[in-house]
């Protein structure tokens, strides 16, 4: 009977975990939905190639968290846990994986930038955030992969 | 081995998956061969099948 109780009252731990978590990340899409929509209404200048560049890969951001968010609900409505051994290993390998594919991408952006004639302000602005816009969508993509297909860690 | 057990003990994959306090899709690597799971969920899921971790993991 006590452990009964006990797996009862696991179970509804790990559902409140998994709506936390899903709130997290709804809050997180909210918030940079709300920046974007402050920075596209404050600009004065028309919006070029970059500016939608930006927008679309900040979208493609959005879109995770939200589709992470929907999964953590789905997780809680089927009273599973939201974040297992599994996916923290998963989003571990993604997020080393990503460092290193970005040391090269780091690398081309400030190369391929010296190429064209941009002023050095400009320049460090557009390699900041190429760099961290690029690392972002690099992580998400290696996530989602991984998360398709699993991690062989035999030789980890 | 663990979708034998899973089939032997009439238990869905989800249901497996609630009673050790992981995702499904791990369940689902786990029936593949494409995770070796830790210790301590070797442990949690040879307990719902009320088998040793030898009998359940086999070192391959």
């Amino acid at each position: 009977m006590l452990e009964i109780v006990n797996i009862v009252l696991e179970i509804n731990n790990m559902i409140m975990k998994a709506k936390n978590l899903a709130l997290v990340k709804f809050t997180v899409a909210a918030f940079i939905l709300g920046l974007m929509g402050f920075w596209i209404f404050k600009t004065t200048r028309p919006l070029n190639e970059l500016a939608y560049g930006t927008i679309g890969v900040m979208l493609i951001i959005v879109g995770f968290v939200i589709y992470s968010g929907i999964q953590a609900l789905k997780a809680a409505k089927s009273g599973l846990n939201a974040e297992d051994e599994l996916s923290k290993k998963i989003t571990q390998k993604a997020a080393s994986m990503a460092f290193s594919i970005s040391i090269y991408m780091w690398l081309i952006g400030m190369f391929a930038l010296d190429v064209f004639s941009v002023d050095s302000v400009n320049k460090a602005k557009l390699v900041i955030a190429i760099g961290m816009m690029g690392m972002t969508l690099i992580f998400i993509f290696i996530r989602l992969y991984l998360s398709k297909v699993g991690i062989d860690d035999d030789n980890d | 081995m663990i979708k034998e057990l899973r089939a032997k003990e009439n238990l869905t994959q989800i249901e497996l998956a609630q009673k050790v306090g992981v995702r499904r899709e791990t369940i689902v690597f786990l029936e593949k061969g494409k995770y070796n799971p830790s210790l301590k969920l070797a442990h949690d899921i040879s307990k719902v099948f009320k088998m040793r971790i030898e009998e359940v993991f086999i070192l391959e």
